[in-house]
């Protein structure tokens, strides 16, 4: 990744750290008050997705491209 | 009998549709820009509570009623075929124009239906007039889609109309009214054929099935009105209905874990609808107020970039003819603004701020919190980070960037652009103006997407998601393969059922017809030798009355026997 994509995404990251420790968080939901909460849940969701996805794929679904067709 | 001079816009197109063969070749696709740009003025000028009425026969059919529901999805159809028109002006086939106009008119026939029937009607227009859309594709799998397509269309409008039948004998209504959960099998049958059509699993494989093997323009038509009317009848008549939450949430993450696995770009945006139809199902499923302000807001926002993304993968089919992500790579130097415009659609439908999706996603995953359901909340989360993965990472990667195939493409029509450029300025307008869709929505809003708590919350999601990406973009690498869907209980079994149905009936048919002959060839030999089964001795000689001839005395015994039956019996009878 080039570096300044780097520095972008961290202070995207620090600003929002900031944003979310200086605003009161919507009432009623646990997850609000816990910092950086989306910051596990984005990444752990993509990386979950991935793989999960990928695992099913490999186990049952993926098959070659003319598994369907007439032979 | 008509007692206003209210036109249907349903009718405008479908007249267009009329016309246009009758035009000459070159202003053929100018025609079907102007007839869809007059039916927008229309829609746009036709006032709330506005109606029209046709008495037939013993049913009074409201062919048109209009209010702020049926104003916003009216707007953004007629929009999108304006746009849509100029996407495919290129296009020289008459009947691809043509199609698009019956399907437009279809769908707003559906949206300012006033009864049932009138619905009716124009859902099962819209079915037969897009299969053309897939069918102009002119190829193997084209044709055999777009057959597995209208049968399920076809199917789906039967139990619709059963649904529709039943509840027009227990009610002897037709009015286009909400009904309540669980009242009953009429309900339950319009449900399911509606969700057929808003490509509920698991009853969606005929969208992703059909829409990647539709034609290039076809497909932005497709992934427009389809699913939306069944979404906008939802809204009319099942809002609050719990099951809908349910299986909408679900949706949202089916779709997006097929994405994943698919390697054709338009397989990919495919479960991508699937995936964003389920937000708009589960507002309807929540119901409040907010949530169904969000289905029609959010049905606004997807019509567009989804168009968007659709246009933005017909530019990459159209000029290198591949659709593939093994296929693709390294063209972001060649087609730079047709990448420009996609990525603002990838923005879009991702949620990222100040594009129309984060306008509109919002405020159905917030009416979720409002009402308590935290599980369909995160479910709908999950699922945009999936959303942003496939569409805003994946497929514009592979297919822009990563490696390099050398591939030429062609040079681009200037209107596939314009219609891009066009359907991409509302996007953003919308993600910096949102107030200029909110007052489009049918319930007063009470709710701001800017929220630090959301801005905060959309960042960090986008941000990770992307880290996420970067550290697993190998894992995501195409191949060329497919992903098996629940299709394969239809797809996989037609041999076996093509040998029961099909070649059992053809072989008892041609069986019996053995047998027949078989019969015809006996009973042949049997006229031309009456006694031959009786006299074994008589094969081989051909039959001579003479030789068969009973004796005489043999007759004249039977007869005297049979005049002594009559007599003793006349006697009897009369004794």
């Amino acid at each position: 990744m080039k570096k300044w994509w780097i520095i972008a995404l961290a202070v995207l990251t620090i600003l929002s750290l900031a944003a979310g420790f200086f605003s009161s968080g919507e009432p009623g939901h646990w997850w609000n008050n816990v910092p950086g909460f989306f910051i596990l849940f984005g990444l752990a969701g993509c990386i979950l997705l991935i793989l999960f996805s990928k695992k099913i794929g490999k186990l049952f679904l993926l098959k070659d491209e003319d598994y369907y067709d007439d032979k | 009998m008509i007692n206003d001079v209210v036109i249907p816009p349903a009718l405008l197109m479908l007249a267009g549709a009329f016309l246009l063969p009758f035009l000459g070749k070159k202003i053929r696709s100018a025609a079907f820009m102007f007839i869809t740009l007059g039916t927008l003025l229309l829609v746009w000028t036709m006032p709330e509570g506005s109606s029209l009425t046709a008495q037939v026969m013993n049913y009074n059919l409201v062919l048109v009623k209009t209010d702020a529901l049926s104003r916003i999805f009216g707007i953004i159809f007629a929009f999108i075929a304006f746009a849509g028109s100029i996407y495919s002006y290129h296009v020289k086939e008459t009947g691809q124009h043509c199609a698009a106009l019956i399907y437009a008119g279809g769908a707003l026939g559906v949206t300012f239906a006033g009864d049932l029937f009138t619905l009716f009607m124009f859902w099962e227009l819209m079915a037969v007039s897009s299969v053309y859309l897939i069918w102009a594709r002119r190829n193997k799998a084209a044709r055999k889609a777009g057959l597995r397509y209208i049968i399920y269309h076809v199917l789906g409008g039967g139990i619709l109309f059963m649904g529709i039948l039943l509840h027009f004998s227990e009610t002897g209504s037709l009015a286009v009214t909400k009904l309540t959960e669980g009242g009953g099998i009429s309900s339950w049958l319009m449900l399911l054929g509606v969700a057929i059509n808003a490509a509920i699993p698991p009853l969606h494989t005929w969208l992703s099935d059909a829409y990647p093997k539709a034609t290039i323009t076809g497909a932005v038509f497709l992934s427009a009105f389809t699913t939306k009317t069944a979404v906008y009848v939802l809204i009319r008549i099942f809002p609050g209905w719990e099951v809908l939450l349910i299986l909408g949430a679900i949706m949202t993450v089916y779709g997006v874990v097929f994405a994943i696995l698919a390697n054709d770009i338009r397989g990919i945006l495919a479960y991508h609808i699937i995936s964003q139809v389920g937000y708009m199902v589960a507002g309807v499923g929540i119901g409040t107020e907010m949530a169904l302000n969000g289905s029609a807001a959010h049905a606004f926002s997807h019509i567009l970039y989804k168009a968007l993304l659709f246009m933005g993968a017909g530019t990459v089919l159209f000029s290198t003819g591949k659709s593939k992500l093994t296929e693709l790579g390294g063209l972001h130097k060649s087609m730079r603004p047709a990448l420009i415009l996609y990525m603002v659609a990838a923005f879009s439908i991702s949620g990222f701020p100040l594009f129309n999706g984060f306008i509109s996603k919002s405020m159905i995953v917030s009416a979720a919190g409002e009402a308590h359901y935290p599980l369909a909340m995160f479910l709908m989360l999950l699922a945009s980070v999936g959303t942003f993965l496939s569409v805003g990472l994946k497929l514009p990667y592979f297919t822009w960037f990563a490696g390099d195939r050398k591939l030429k493409p062609k040079k681009l029509p200037k209107n596939m652009l314009a219609g891009m450029g066009l359907v991409a300025f509302f996007c953003i307008l919308h993600g910096i103006k949102p107030s200029l869709l909110y007052q489009l929505l049918p319930f007063h809003v009470h709710f701001n997407p800017y929220s630090m708590p959301h801005l905060v919350e959309t960042v960090q999601i986008l941000v990770f998601t992307f880290i996420g990406f970067w550290l697993y973009r190998k894992k995501l690498s195409p191949y060329a393969d497919i992903a098996l869907d629940l299709d394969w209980f239809y797809r996989r079994p037609a041999k076996a059922l093509r040998k029961i149905f099909v070649d059992g009936t053809a072989s008892l048919f041609d069986k019996t017809t053995d047998w027949a002959m078989a019969l015809v060839g006996k009973s042949a030999e049997f006229t031309r030798n009456p006694v031959l089964p009786f006299a074994p001795d008589e094969k081989n000689r051909s039959y001579s009355p003479d030789r068969s001839r009973p004796r005489m005395q043999t007759v004249i015994s039977i007869l005297l026997l049979v005049f002594i039956l009559i007599v003793l019996l006349g006697i009897l009878a009369l004794g």
